[in-house]
């Protein structure tokens, strides 16, 4: 077998992650998929992979693990501390490890998230067409446990790659257009894009609650006909909260849609840690679009 | 019948009401569509009475979805429903600890056991659609006499296979969790199996019926 690597420790949850599972939402099972898109990516086109082959997708940082054979590795994400055997390493370019080495993710400096890819990408389960982990009703993927061995997938790569990519973008200003809902919600919605919110602690892979005024939603919307929703909608609860949803979210939810906070902002956005304030910028629809086409073009 | 773009994903909203009727308008639309594949399709979810389009923006621009959209919708014209005369036919086995509410329903409706047994496998159910958790199947629609409110308190881990009632809805839970609805009864077979690549045997649109085996 193509031993990569062995867990030392795995932080506070470490997953397989890729795009996430599509075409099993009409059976109520999530997409998962990695929280922050563009660092996956970026991520795996430093080792040669498919922006979407399946990456370690680290939260809370403070991960160790023994290299177990040469090879292509990078880290991407959050602002943290990478070292090889004590000596620190940079992020968002490739790393050539070699066998025996120590990989030390730590000390998050800004951000939540790393992805750590390696060449021919992570083997995990691959259930319903995604190697993405959904770990709550065990689907697919792999969690990474203290002590587990984790193999290359040894997917097809290129040996002609970039040999750095810029940093994540810091932004405190997410875009969104107006949510579903927005005719009914009326003048909540222009509310809503005037507060500053803070993240809370109730923040996972399902969604982000986020703190502010409360925006008061008349008792007959508290609760329409459930729909389906998708990562990035945000919903205000019947006490007047508001989620952003992330890839794990449910598939159908009956509460109003204020906002969506479209790609590749929502990867920006899964990156902030709770305390931290941000704000949604409204854009049009023909805005909106253009950027998630161009998003979409950037990624593959 | 309403077409709303959030990003590069379409809701088509065909009413606004939970009806037998408009839900069956949503999945002629999923058949419609799946059965034309246009290579911009990611995939579609639908529910009581959206059908939500997810789409390659790199394939296709909101215009391009919304024409195909209204094509398709317009083929539904006098569209009179799924004709099935054979619903899926369901083991269950109710009461004890596979159905531990039962009791409550029973002081709730003030019907015995029995009865709720027969009023309960008396009909035959539509699956409107699958969401809440995996496999999560929703029915419709039950018999006014067994409209109950749910828990007050949700229970922390309902078995999989679970048939549990809530209002006008009756359904089967696909993998063990949290949930609120009463739980009068346990499939005998498994419907929902996330090794196959058709994970659940119960589709959206679907006929379904309850028999009892002891």
């Amino acid at each position: 077998m193509n031993e990569v690597a062995s867990i030392i420790n795995p932080g506070l949850l470490c997953t397989v992650q890729d795009f996430g599972r599509k075409g099993y939402r009409k059976y109520g099972i999530p997409s998962s998929g990695a929280m922050d898109i563009v660092s996956l990516a970026n991520c795996n086109k430093l080792v040669g992979n498919s922006a979407n082959y399946p990456a370690l997708e680290i939260i809370g940082g403070n991960f160790a693990a023994r290299i177990l054979q040469d090879t292509e590795l990078a880290v991407t994400g959050a602002d943290s501390e990478i070292t090889i055997d004590g000596e620190k390493t940079e992020a968002n370019r490739t790393i050539r490890a070699k066998e025996g080495s120590l990989l030390r993710i730590r000390y998050l400096r800004s951000g939540m998230i790393n992805y750590l890819s390696c060449k021919g990408g992570f083997l995990a389960e691959n259930a319903l067409g995604s190697f993405s982990t959904y770990a709550a009703a065990d689907i697919g993927g792999k969690k990474v446990k203290q002590g587990d061995t984790l193999y290359s997938a040894s997917l097809k790569s290129s040996e002609e790659h970039p040999e750095a990519l810029s940093s994540l973008q810091h932004v405190s200003e997410f875009r969104a257009i107006k949510g579903l809902q927005h005719d009914i919600l009326a003048d909540l919605v222009a509310e809503f894009f005037q507060q500053t919110y803070t993240v809370s602690t109730l923040a996972n892979r399902m969604g982000y609650r986020l703190e502010g005024k409360p925006l008061r939603i008349p008792l007959e919307i508290a609760n329409i006909i459930s729909f389906p929703v998708v990562p990035g909608m945000i919903q205000l609860l019947p006490d007047g909260k508001a989620v952003v949803l992330f890839p794990d979210c449910q598939t159908t939810g009956g509460y109003p849609i204020v906002a969506m906070v479209i790609q590749p902002d929502a990867s920006y956005l899964s990156q902030l840690s709770p305390g931290e304030q941000l704000k949604f910028r409204m854009i049009d629809e023909e805005e909106s679009f253009k950027i998630i086409r161009d998003f979409y073009l950037s990624l593959f | 019948m309403k077409i709303k773009f959030q990003s590069n994903v379409a809701y088509i909203e065909f009413c606004n009401e939970i009806s037998l009727e408009c839900n069956q308008l949503v999945h002629a639309m999923d058949k419609a569509l799946s059965e034309e594949s246009p290579d911009w399709l990611i995939e579609s979810i639908p529910s009581y009475s959206t059908l939500a389009v997810e789409f390659d923006p790199r394939l296709a621009t909101k215009k391009t979805v919304e024409k195909k959209l209204l094509l398709l919708h317009s083929s539904l014209a006098g569209f009179k429903g799924r004709q099935e005369l054979h619903p899926i036919r369901l083991p269950v086995m109710y009461g004890g600890e596979n159905g531990p509410d039962i009791d409550s329903v029973s002081s709730i409706t003030g019907l015995s056991y029995k009865e709720i047994i027969a009023i309960h496998t008396g009909r035959v159910y539509t699956c409107y659609m699958l969401g809440f958790t995996p496999g999560f199947v929703y029915l419709g629609d039950l018999d006014p006499l067994l409209a109950v409110p749910r828990l007050d308190t949700p229970r922390l881990n309902v078995p999989e296979g679970s048939v549990a009632i809530a209002a006008r809805q009756t359904g089967i839970y696909g993998i063990a969790g949290p949930g609120g609805w009463r739980v009068i009864g346990r499939l005998q077979i498994k419907h929902f199996d996330l090794k196959k690549s058709q994970p659940s045997m119960i589709r959206p649109g679907d006929k379904v019926a309850f028999y009892e085996v002891k």
